[in-house]
């Protein structure tokens, strides 16, 4: 059992009831104005309860997406409260608190900055009882839940405490009532008793076989939060055990949206660490395998959204990556990169604006995760500074950090211009001395090889950097890689095609014959 | 280092870390132990990157505990496992604040800032300014400047040389010279020579190579 410091709580029922009436309209989503009765969504809830303690898992999972085809996107529906749900299903503790789970989850997707503090606070006792029934020590989970929905409610138990961090650092909204109760609550949803269920939940399944599963969605909910917090280091080592690779992940676990997220954040992680070969590997390879699994994504419509934000905040990192890191990558994506996002970033990254802002600021912060800060507020200080200030320290190390590659790309720049080069003639081209020019091809060899030019094979030359150089005495000699044009597979895929082409037109020429078969 | 106190320092980065599994890691308890462990490292020449981001994350959680001069050592510790990207990481947990306002801690940034854009005459001017109480520091800092220079030069002025490399005497410049296996030219001893860099960094064309299973498939049909 965990052990948890919070106000004693009466498990199970919902404190906010208010009155229900027997009719409600579904929302818009879909154009369309749906009725659902209360008693449909009662009556969907008891069989989906049947369905869970009776398995099999494949018949859960129908209900699960079910659930959120009609229901999670109806807006406008308020679901019945938890104790006029146990007048139907009887006391079943466990799905009960299931059943809040998904309750809560959908308060949080239909008013999302109108969330009360009395909803966050019983939102996170529910997740307390959720959890303490999962690893609860004497019994083995009876149930299985699928790995969707395991995964869902992990990363909403993220989202919900980033939520709730965002909410007490923004203190310039704040009524005087919420803030006293924030005060006298500072347990509730305090990051100790996050990490503590995290690391719970991984230690737990090393011992039950069937939390497998739930152990690595717990390894990625680790990721995601060490991320938050800006510990990139943390982040990395938490998932050391998971191969990114994209076929690897998906062989494992077929939760596509699972997928996506650990890569953008392990990709996000690499990029803050200049890691950038790694960064853009990871985001190309995903990428990659977004596009390819459209068809899937269009079964999952309540997901679509999430992905290709996601999407396109990856996109948006391997433009700044490849920036200050330029290399050969897949053509499909870099084609679709220059279209949209490329020329969103200004050149060179640091450009400072005609109202002295940094504009490339304004793609970092649409591109990176929202940064919470773990350290207790401050409630004395009623305006929104503790709520702004993680994400202003990040960006303003990277910045720095931008700041020590300022010249690399002006160097790269000439020195593509020539075979060789003498190391006063680069210096007239950057109008600075010689002596200024030295410590700019250290830092370039410095921030940007990885491995040394001995150890490459002719594969890593396929995606590697444009350009390298060494000095001899005053002289740069300057050595581009280029490689020609792949068209092998462009010609066998053309051939195949044209086969079947031909194939079809003759077999449609051909008189047909009355059916014996 | 003789193995009687590399056993030692073994054995106590063992105990560390298992105090630091799961989520003991997040144990308040732990602090004072992570912070007597800082010294410890600087007092017998080792270095632990993952103990110290234990504790850079505790100030992090709890800012009143912040201890200025303990950062300032831990970042220094960073310095000296460049060119790996120790420092930036410990940067990203810093309260900008705090760190301003202890004088040690804004001279490992500066020192920081000089290394990473590679002034390296500039870093050994302000060092001698300064007082760094790392036995071993110059050392380090010096591998990590020796490799950097490696990485990019194949001859050398010895002038250049003398000057990225701090101050050293005659005959401790030429031991290192002789360590790294570099060489004063035959016929001109303002250069020296450091690696050959001719032979791996050249011009490439890399000319598609196809495989025969590549097209095997069409090879009935063509």
């Amino acid at each position: 059992m965990m052990d948890f410091e919070y106000q004693p709580y009466g498990g199970g029922a919902a404190q906010a009831t208010t009155n229900q009436p027997d009719h409600y309209f579904g929302g818009s989503y879909g154009g369309g104005v749906q009725s659902i009765s209360r008693r449909e969504i009662i009556e969907h809830f008891a069989e989906f309860r049947r369905a869970i303690h009776e398995g099999p898992v494949t018949l859960v999972q129908h209900y699960y997406n079910s659930n959120y085809e009609t229901m999670i996107q109806n807006y406008n529906t308020e679901w019945p409260s938890a104790e006029a749900l146990k007048e139907h299903v009887g006391d079943d503790a466990l799905f009960l608190t299931l059943y809040k789970e998904m309750y809560f989850r959908h308060i949080y997707a239909s008013k999302p900055g109108g969330v009360s503090l009395e909803e966050r606070q019983e939102s996170y006792m529910n997740y307390i009882d959720l959890f303490n029934l999962v690893l609860a020590k004497d019994q083995p989970l009876k149930i299985e839940l699928p790995d969707q929905w395991l995964w869902d409610i992990i990363e909403e138990f993220i989202y919900q405490f980033q939520s709730f961090c965002n909410f007490r650092t923004k203190l310039a909204k704040r009524t005087d009532d919420d803030i006293e109760h924030l005060k006298r609550n500072i347990k509730i949803w305090n990051v100790h008793a996050v990490l503590n269920v995290m690391h719970s939940l991984v230690d737990k399944s090393r011992i039950v076989e069937q939390l497998e599963a739930a152990k690595k969605r717990s390894l990625i909910g680790l990721l995601k939060l060490h991320t938050l917090t800006s510990d990139y280091y943390m982040a990395l080592k938490t998932i050391e055990c998971i191969d990114l690779d994209v076929t690897k992940q998906n062989d494992v676990c077929q939760v596509f949206h699972c997928i996506v997220a650990t890569n953008y954040h392990a990709g996000f992680c690499y990029s803050m660490m200049r890691n950038y070969d790694d960064a853009i590997r990871v985001f190309v390879d995903t990428l990659l395998y977004i596009q390819r699994s459209k068809p899937i994504m269009v079964a999952q419509t309540f997901q679509n959204d999430a992905v290709n934000k996601t999407a396109d905040q990856m996109m948006t990192l391997l433009a700044i990556c490849l920036t200050l890191n330029p290399m050969r990558i897949d053509e499909t994506i870099y084609l679709h990169l220059k279209e949209k996002f490329l020329d969103k970033l200004p050149k060179p990254l640091l450009w400072v604006g005609p109202d002295g802002k940094l504009p490339f600021r304004d793609s970092f912060a649409y591109a990176c995760p929202k940064f919470i800060s773990p350290a207790p507020t401050i409630f004395e200080q009623r305006n929104d500074s503790q709520w702004a200030e993680p994400f202003n320290r990040q960006i303003e190390v990277f910045t720095e950090e931008l700041q020590e590659q300022a010249y690399i790309p002006d160097v790269r720049s000439y020195l593509k211009l020539y075979t060789t080069m003498n190391i006063e003639k680069l210096a007239s081209f950057m109008e600075k001395t010689p002596q200024e020019v030295k410590p700019l091809l250290l830092t370039f060899k410095h921030k940007l090889s990885g491995n040394d030019a001995a150890e490459k094979t002719e594969e890593d030359f396929q995606s590697s950097a444009d350009i390298d150089f060494y000095v001899d005495k005053d002289i740069i000699y300057i050595a581009d890689t280029k490689i020609t044009r792949r068209y092998s597979d462009y010609l066998v895929k053309q051939i195949l095609k044209y086969q079947e082409l031909t194939r079809t037109i003759s077999e449609g020429l051909t008189p047909r014959h009355a059916g014996n078969k | 280092m003789p193995s009687v106190s590399q056993s030692r320092t073994n054995t106590r980065a063992e105990e560390v870390a298992k105090k630091l599994k799961g989520i003991e890691r997040y144990n308040p308890n732990c602090r004072p132990m992570l912070e007597e462990y800082v010294q410890y490292q600087i007092d017998n020449h080792f270095y632990d990157f993952d103990a110290n981001m234990a504790l850079l994350k505790m100030y992090q959680f709890d800012p009143s505990n912040f201890q200025g001069d303990k950062v300032a050592d831990i970042l220094l510790l960073a310095l000296t496992n460049l060119p790996k990207p120790d420092f930036l990481l410990c940067k990203y947990l810093l309260d900008a604040q705090k760190c301003q306002e202890n004088s040690r801690v804004v001279e490992a940034l500066h020192f920081s800032e000089l290394l990473e854009s590679c002034r390296f005459q500039e870093f050994w001017e302000q060092l001698e300014r300064a007082s760094v109480k790392i036995p071993g520091f110059e050392d380090r800092i010096r591998e990590f400047i020796c490799q950097t220079i490696n990485r990019t030069y194949q001859t050398i002025s010895r002038q250049e040389l003398q000057l990225a490399l701090g101050r050293l005497t005659t005959h401790e410049f030429e031991g290192l010279i002789k360590t790294r296996g570099w060489k004063i030219l035959p016929d001109d001893a303002t250069y020296i020579w450091i690696v050959n860099h001719e032979e791996n960094i050249k011009s490439r064309n890399i000319v598609e190579k196809i495989k025969f299973e590549h097209v095997a498939p069409v090879m009935n049909i063509v």
